[in-house]
């Protein structure tokens, strides 16, 4: 799991909440704040979150109109790392038990990150 | 209207319904409680678009995931996910208050991304959670609040049918007086109303549709089966008491035909049936109105090259085949050379539009000229409402007379020893053209069959009683004079179809017997 989160890019939660949800949802048109109301984020979270994955190249987004964007899944080659990283993840996640487990590793990572002086979850 | 002018929904039965689809331009509302088929339809109504018509097209949905909208779709046999690669397709998740802002605004996101996969159809799942905001606090200063529900949707609308897109909305019906205020705007609002049902009905789940309105087109009224099936989607079988819609008035025939082959039966019933008549076969269980029925259809077949249907509710292919045999009538060979065909469906959760939908089918698809429909009683049992059972057969009728089919109707009567009524459950007799009664005859210490043409329309037909046997090659009536060993003839009887035949004294049997010659 680590080494899948690693091929990501992902290092907090929110980047992996909000990437599931924009995977799950195909196509979103929304603000920050209406994916933040549907996810339990703050406004902000979400905001640094879809920077950082549109950042890595994992989301693509369209222009701001009036105050909405296009999200979108840049899905890779089905055997590309990324892709097949993703697909390992998305299956750990589905259940409870792997849910909680990306839970504890991605909070460790923010942790050592937060220790280091990195970004903190708002 | 001109087929341009119309777009088609692709969905089974639906734009036959509409008598060829919806005005183009129309906004289609589907309306309906939870689990009624509202995004199925619609979806159905984007996939087939795309697939059938070369219609690209947007599903915008609120609630549902796309995810799920794909995996729900696969199960039905659709593909959304190739289509949204082929970019003829795209799945949008918002929420109702960016749908209204969007929409609203030529050079909005929403409208750029249909512009870009060249979309003719929109699918919008759950208009009804559009909700304008009393406080307006916090919107766009620019923007312009629709007070009310019904402008908020009149906006809606208006921006759609700038957008040249034919929209199909969802709304979710309910008891909350919201749900109701809501629904009423947004059928006032559009121009094609669809109502969808889910009722329970002796522990069966019957779905229906309703065209309530469509603005600029006819349609056939009333609510029309609906089924669901896993691999293929939405189906609409029209109701059976819809009139038919034909251009041709009803056609009338003087040709006459033999019934089964046998002389003494076509004199009884005058010569033979009418192309286009309509018989009802009366008689207790046991009497041979099925055998009547097969020897009907062969000779249909092998004599007059009348391909023919038989639809039984009560007996299994496979068992009428068998019986057949036995009496040396081989169906099978007509069966297996397509000319004589069986429809077999059990009368457990008959659906009835789904059922005449199928005999149609038969009858258009084989050209079938003698039908045989094997235990109208069994119908009234499996139906259970007097009202839809008489629709059935008055719209079968009416179909079969149409294309001048020569129908036969088997209805047990459960009056073992004579017939004091045809149908006790259902009055046809005036409906249909021929009555032929099978029946038993007790005499002496025997029951004997007979048969009796008590009806014929346009046919001076002979109203004696004659005996006839099954045996091998099926019914054959004996010869009116001919004796059974130990037993007495007919002639010999008076009140045969009463409960209680009488001898005749021998004076009178004599005197019968010289008027017969």
């Amino acid at each position: 799991m680590v080494k899948h989160l690693s091929t990501l890019g992902i290092t907090h939660l929110a980047e992996w909440d909000v990437l599931a949800f924009i995977y799950r949802h195909g196509t979103s048109l929304a603000g920050a704040e209406r994916i933040a109301s549907l996810l339990g984020y703050s406004k902000a979270s979400v905001g640094s979150a879809l920077d950082s994955l549109a950042a890595k190249g994992l989301v693509q987004r369209s222009r701001n109109s009036r105050g909405v964007r296009l999200y979108q899944f840049i899905g890779a080659a089905p055997d590309a790392p990324p892709q097949l990283a993703l697909d390992e993840l998305m299956k750990v996640a589905e259940e409870r038990p792997g849910r909680l487990l990306l839970i504890k590793h991605l909070k460790q990572a923010a942790a050592g990150k937060n220790q280091r002086g990195g970004l903190h979850l708002a | 209207m001109s087929e341009d002018a119309l777009v088609r929904t692709g969905i089974s039965g639906l734009d036959g319904i509409l008598l060829g689809g919806i005005p183009r331009n129309n906004v289609i509302l589907v309306q309906g409680e939870t689990g009624t088929g509202k995004t199925l339809l619609g979806t159905e109504f984007i996939y087939r678009g795309i697939v059938e018509f070369d219609e690209p097209g947007m599903i915008v949905v609120f609630e549902t995931s796309a995810h799920k909208l794909v995996r729900d779709a696969a199960a039905l046999g659709w593909d959304l996910e190739e289509l949204q690669t082929r970019k003829q397709l795209q799945i949008i998740f918002t929420s109702p208050e960016v749908l209204e802002q969007e929409v609203r605004s030529p050079d909005s996101l929403l409208l750029e991304t249909a512009a870009e996969i060249g979309a003719q159809r929109i699918f919008i799942d759950g208009i009804g959670l559009l909700n304008p905001s009393p406080n307006q606090a916090g919107l766009p200063p620019h923007a312009a609040r629709s007070a009310t529900y019904r402008e908020l949707l009149q906006q809606i609308v208006e921006a759609l049918s700038r957008e040249k897109l034919t929209a199909l909305i969802s709304h979710e019906t309910g008891n909350s007086i919201d749900r109701l205020l809501t629904l009423e705007s947004a059928g006032f609002l559009a121009d094609t109303v669809i109502n969808l049902s889910r009722r329970t009905r002796r522990g069966r789940v019957q779905r229906t549709l309703e065209v309530v309105k469509s603005r600029g087109q006819d349609f056939d009224a009333g609510e029309h089966t609906l089924t669901i099936t896993s691999g293929s989607g939405l189906a609409v079988y029209r109701r059976v008491q819809a009139p038919l819609r034909l251009n041709i008035e009803q056609p009338t025939s003087t040709a006459r035909r033999s019934v089964i082959g046998v002389n003494a039966l076509d004199d009884l019933i005058g010569g033979g049936i009418f192309d286009g008549s309509t018989t009802m076969v009366v008689g207790v269980s046991g009497v041979g109105k099925t055998v009547l029925g097969t020897q009907l259809l062969r000779e249909g077949v092998m004599r007059q090259g009348q391909p023919g249907l038989l639809v039984s509710l009560d007996e299994h292919p496979a068992q009428i085949l068998r019986n057949s045999a036995t009496l040396g009538l081989n169906l099978q060979a007509q069966v297996e050379a397509g000319e004589i065909h069986i429809l077999f469906e059990s009368p457990q959760e008959l659906e009835i539009d789904v059922h005449f939908a199928d005999i149609v089918r038969l009858i258009e698809k084989y050209d079938i000229r003698r039908l045989v429909v094997d235990g109208m009683s069994s119908y009234s049992t499996a139906l259970g409402d007097l009202g839809l059972y008489r629709d059935f057969f008055h719209a079968l009728v009416a179909f079969c007379k149409s294309r001048l089919m020569s129908t036969f109707f088997n209805y047990e009567n459960p009056e073992f020893l004579g017939i004091s009524t045809f149908m006790p459950d259902f009055p046809v007799s005036s409906i249909v053209d021929n009555i032929i009664l099978l029946s038993l005859v007790e005499l002496n210490s025997s029951l004997r069959r007979c048969i009796t043409v008590v009806k014929a329309r346009g046919s001076a037909h002979q109203f004696d009683s004659r005996e006839y046997t099954i045996g091998e090659g099926g019914i054959q009536l004996l010869p009116i004079s001919e004796a059974v060993p130990v037993n007495l003839p007919f002639s010999q009887y008076s009140s045969v179809l009463s409960r209680a035949p009488t001898r005749f004294s021998a004076a009178a049997a004599r005197s019968i017997g010289g008027m017969h010659g």
